[in-house]
């Protein structure tokens, strides 16, 4: 009913209100800084130039040498692409020279995030990075819920120190970068039924985007089902019979980051079934815990396919 | 076994020679804290962190290829011995006795930037990984990649059957007998049971996902990049499956898996004057080379109107999906940004479809078509926009649209249920899922002071779906969040939530109970409130604290879920008592309840449902898992000795309470049911001697206790007709995941890399 006039609807009311959005922005947009300001170059108290970043090594050789171990500080030093790059550590730390002219002189010491250090605001800690790192994966950065919960790219990662193998985490795997704030979600990889994130086979980052997402919960498909299919691509179908609730959310009866019911289901699996069935044809009464109706699978013990199926007969999702 | 002992051996002498070499080659100077390593809550399994060296490796000489190599490894000896067959120890991962290789990593580099990187993990076992990876810094690279994730799902399971691809057959003597026995009244269930008793033979029950993948990006700094990534994973095993004649025999087999899932994923970046444009395709094609199950039905022998003397279901079809996406995101000046995404996917299945029976006994209306022929497609967009408003205020906008589309025009199928009784035609159309979801967002962030933001949001949700009980349903959210971050000593965030959805609800399903409202789609009124404390006072102690809370109200469920509420507390402290010694703690604790109010509706005579308000009864669900975390790491005699211990206990419990539970009926027992419990002890201990900044040995015991106690799966046996009459003729698989206590001790050499 509604096929036609969603796309026609979709057609109107898509660029309408991005317009309205985009009027409304534009008309009040402010001044200040945002999660998309320049480079802390442009931001330095002072007037200075750049040195480049040999002379950096001249004092700061430990750092450097941590820097050169990590991919970032490869590109950086040695094998710069970009005008950017090509300033080394002054890319990030900004032109130096009044530093090197008087490098005792407190004034001159850190500049990366401005005068208030690492307890400078997150979005301006973030806008240092975010000069190179506004592409790819971190598109949907501004206005995602880590930047809104104002969590700053290095309290998850770290340039000097090399302490992931990939990715600069500043936890050896994300499994504990992510445990340290997910601290319940931490706990359920420990339940009996749980997918192979605790050996090492699954990582968040399969499932979530960490630096946002145009889908809810950070997830990386265009919907959980579409997620949740890469891996299970046999229940994506399209079926001849399709069980709705199914198709609609794999949610409804998963918990995916572990659970205590098998099959990482949120409840028992009899009750789980039958908070939506009540039927007359094999009427739900309290049935005994030995019964077919409770043991090994419940209510799959018969219906197995009930992610859908294929047979002309299986309405029932028997067949 | 022996095999893969000898390459080993052999593996761990070349590596012994080359770390030698390595080592005078790059003179690796000392360097505390080399041998950090984190702390774990997995136990047994092996750790698959690579230890980083954390100083700097002079330029070594040039090896083979003109690169200069770096090698890194894991290598020793373990043993490990408890009830290590139950296939809940194996689940994931297999842990052998004897040499083992837990990872390599050989990295080579040229100084014109070009790079070659092997690594390898669990080497020559179930669950290995091997990665080759090469390229030039900032330019391109390239990957050619494998994995196994095995997953062993029960090593007990006994089966009556011979198989034959995806044909399971009785041995006529068994078979005979079988029907001979069931056609007796009442059945001999001494006699049944004996027959599958003595015709048993044990299989593992498991299956496993073997990947490989090849790909490549290219990214000059130009503005342009492109990523393509090709991956083929075969699954192949078996995993059990439930099938049934009627309702009175279920035979319970192995499902047998031969899924072959080929991925191609193409992306391309453009950095434009307007911003950055992506580009990608996703393609997965899914074939399963079984995509049936045929099976002998042990209690008749013949067909006949009344049985078939064997079934045949429909396994998961082959298909395949293409999926187009475009994103952009632009700095519109003045502080604003507009990010947008459109998304178009296409899901195909085109499988020959089965007759509606095998029984050849019953006569059925041909089909309409003869293959599926199915196409759906899935349409998603997603506008945000984001401004800073003013100095300390920000605003974000948010519009997404997901629209799933069923393609399909209606099939009329006459349904012949479980191989038996022929009913009316029933229409495929009724049953498709056909929805679209737009959601609005908007929020305003103030920044009242330097530490403390507020936030205000409200969504709506309105979700239209075609052949469910709803066809309108709205969700109006209200939100309220708070964010204070005192420098780095205090952080706290806050968030609360209303949420509250309506609608219009009918029910399409005439054989459900008229008031029952299904919880996914029913008028709801969620209530959503947490609070995260992370408090630093000094750099040698940290503490965090979270907690939240969800309460589920389905208003006008009076049938059905009627509410659910969860909640979880957490806690996690560490500290540094000196350098050389840290404690950490932690616990968590989720507590899941709900209440169901059901009906019991038997049917009259005519076959009609009774709805009577005395046969009304309730059930509570209530799930509670606790989980404990301790450790400890210590350094007993600088650059030489160093320990680390840590212990992690779980323990899980879910009960199902009933009340009023209608009595005088059949099957109405009582409905109060064991408890299901699990727990999950690891005990890790390691200490390390300290031999070369970048080598150094580890003595590891782990010790892991796994207990689960579930009512629904301990009983299980080959033959139930005993505990469960009514499944009298049927025959199960005896799947069991046992209890087990394990342990390991190894002695392993870990060069850093």
């Amino acid at each position: 009913m509604f096929a036609r006039s969603s796309r026609s609807r979709l057609a109107v009311a898509a660029p309408a209100l991005a317009g309205l959005l985009i009027a409304a922005g534009l008309a009040f947009g402010g001044s200040a800084a945002t999660s998309s300001a320049p480079p802390a170059a442009a931001t330095a108290p002072v007037h200075q130039d750049y040195v480049g970043s040999q002379v950096c090594l001249g004092c700061h050789a430990d750092r450097a040498a941590l820097l050169e171990k990590t991919v970032m500080g490869k590109i950086m030093l040695h094998f710069p692409r970009t005008e950017v790059e090509k300033r080394g550590c002054e890319a990030c730390h900004g032109p130096r020279s009044r530093h090197v002219g008087d490098p005792t002189n407190p004034a001159y010491w850190q500049s990366l995030f401005g005068t208030h250090g690492k307890n400078a605001p997150p979005t301006k800690q973030s806008a240092v990075c975010i000069v190179c790192h506004d592409k790819g994966t971190h598109l949907y950065w501004p206005g995602s819920v880590h930047e809104r919960r104002e969590l700053s790219c290095v309290k998850c990662h770290t340039v000097h120190a090399q302490i992931s193998p990939t990715h600069q985490l500043a936890k050896p795997d994300e499994f504990q970068l992510c445990g340290q704030c997910h601290l319940v979600r931490r706990a359920q990889l420990e339940r009996s039924s749980h997918m192979p994130l605790r050996e090492g086979k699954m990582t968040c980052s399969d499932c979530h985007n960490p630096h946002g997402s145009p889908t809810p919960k950070l997830i990386l498909g265009n919907s959980v089902n579409e997620l949740c299919y890469r891996c299970h691509a046999e229940r994506r179908g399209p079926f001849l019979w399709e069980h709705q609730p199914v198709k609609e959310n794999c949610l409804n009866c998963h918990q995916p980051h572990g659970s205590i019911h098998d099959h990482l289901l949120t409840r028992e699996a009899e009750r789980l079934c039958q908070a939506c069935h009540i039927t007359n044809r094999h009427p739900t009464q309290g049935h005994a815990p030995n019964t077919r109706f409770v043991f090994n699978r419940a209510c799959r013990n018969c219906h197995p396919m009930i992610h859908g199926s294929n047979h002309p007969s299986g309405r029932f999702f028997q067949r | 076994m022996r095999t893969r002992g000898a390459i080993l051996i052999a593996l761990a002498s070349t590596l012994l020679c080359l770390s030698v070499w390595a080592g005078e080659a790059a003179d690796l100077p000392q360097a505390p804290g080399a041998f950090e390593t984190p702390p774990s809550l997995a136990a047994i399994t092996p750790t698959p962190e690579i230890p980083l060296a954390p100083t700097p490796a002079p330029k070594a000489k040039a090896g083979v290829g003109g690169y200069t190599w770096q090698l890194g490894y894991k290598i020793g000896l373990q043993t490990v011995w408890g009830n290590t067959h139950s296939s809940k120890f194996e689940e994931y991962r297999e842990v052998p006795s004897g040499p083992v290789l837990d990872w390599l990593r050989a990295d080579g580099e040229k100084p014109t930037g070009q790079f070659l990187q092997l690594t390898l993990t669990n080497v020559a076992r179930r669950d290995q990984e091997a990665l080759l990876l090469g390229g030039q810094w900032g330019r391109y690279s390239v990957h050619l990649s494998w994995n196994q994730i095995p997953h062993y799902l029960s090593n007990s399971s006994e089966l009556i059957f011979d198989r034959s691809g995806s044909v399971y057959t009785l041995p006529p003597a068994v078979h005979d007998a079988l029907a001979a026995i069931a056609a007796g009244s009442p059945v001999d269930k001494t006699a049944f049971q004996n027959v599958v008793n003595d015709a048993e033979r044990g299989f593992p029950l498991r299956f496993s996902r073997d990947t490989w993948s090849v790909g490549g990006t290219v990214d000059k700094g130009s503005g342009l990049s492109y990523s393509v990534d090709y991956s083929d994973e075969h699954r192949s095993g078996t995993e059990p499956i439930g099938t049934t004649f009627g309702f009175t025999n279920e035979v319970e087999l192995p499902e047998p898996i031969e899924y072959h899932t080929r991925d191609l994923n193409l992306g391309l970046e453009y950095l434009t004057g307007w911003g950055p444009v992506q580009l990608s395709y996703s393609g997965q094609h899914f074939s399963n080379e079984y995509p049936s199950l045929t099976w002998d039905n042990p209690i008749a022998t013949a067909d006949s109107a009344t049985a078939s003397s064997r079934g045949r279901m429909a396994l998961f079809p082959s298909n395949m999906s293409h999926t187009w996406t475009v994103a952009t995101a632009s700095d519109l000046g003045k502080r604003s940004r507009l990010n947008a995404t459109y998304s178009f996917a296409r899901w195909t299945q085109d499988e020959a479809l089965l007759p509606a029976t095998i029984n050849s006994a019953l006569t059925v209306a041909p089909l309409p078509e003869t293959r599926a022929g199915l196409a759906l497609d899935t349409i998603m967009g997603n506008l945000l926009f984001t401004s800073q408003l003013a100095r300390d205020l920000n605003f974000s906008a948010r519009w997404r649209r997901y629209r799933l589309r069923d393609n399909r025009s209606s099939l009329l199928f006459q349904q012949v249920e479980t191989d038996t009784t022929v009913d009316d035609f029933e229409d495929t159309g009724e049953q498709i899922t056909d929805f679209r979801t737009d959601d609005l967002n908007f929020d305003l962030d103030y920044t009242a002071t330097r530490a403390l933001t507020l936030n205000l949001g409200w969504d709506r949700e309105r979700i239209d779906r075609k052949h469910r009980d709803m066809d309108r349903s709205t969700e109006h959210v209200t939100r309220l969040g708070a964010n204070y971050l005192l420098d780095e000593t205090l952080g706290v965030r806050a968030y609360y939530r209303w949420r509250d959805r309506n609608g219009d609800y009918v029910a399409a399903n005439e054989d459900q109970l008229p008031l029952l409202e299904k919880y996914d789609e029913a008028p709801r009124a969620r209530r959503e409130a947490g609070v995260m404390l992370q408090f630093t006072p000094s750099e040698r102690w940290e503490a965090d604290f979270a907690y939240d809370v969800t309460l589920n109200d389905y208003d006008q469920s009076r049938y059905g879920l009627t509410n659910d509420n969860a909640s979880d507390v957490s806690l996690e402290s560490a500290y540094a008592q000196s350098p050389r010694a840290t404690y950490y703690l932690g616990l968590s604790r989720e507590r899941n309840h709900s209440h169901l109010h059901d009906r019991y509706r038997p049917v009259d005579a005519s076959g009609n449902p009774i709805d009577d308000p005395l046969n009304d009864w309730d059930s509570f669900l209530r799930d509670r898992d606790w989980t404990w975390w301790l450790g400890t790491t210590r350094v007993f005699v600088p650059d030489k000795w160093e320990g680390e211990g840590s212990l992690t206990f779980t323990d899980g419990t879910s009960s199902v309470r009933a009340t009023g539970v209608p009595g005088g009926v059949s099957q109405s027992q009582p409905a109060n049911w064991p408890n299901v419990k699990f727990t999950l002890l690891t005990l890790d201990l390691s200490a390390y001697r300290q031999v070369r900044p970048d080598l150094r040995w580890q003595f590891r015991y782990c010790f892991e206790h796994y207990h689960e106690r579930d009512f629904a799966q301990d009983i299980m046996q080959p033959y139930m007709g005993f505990i469960d009459p009514s499944t009298a003729t049927s025959i199960w698989l005896n799947v069991h995941q046992p209890s087990y206590s394990a342990h390991l001790l190894s002695v392993s050499l870990i060069k850093a890399f």
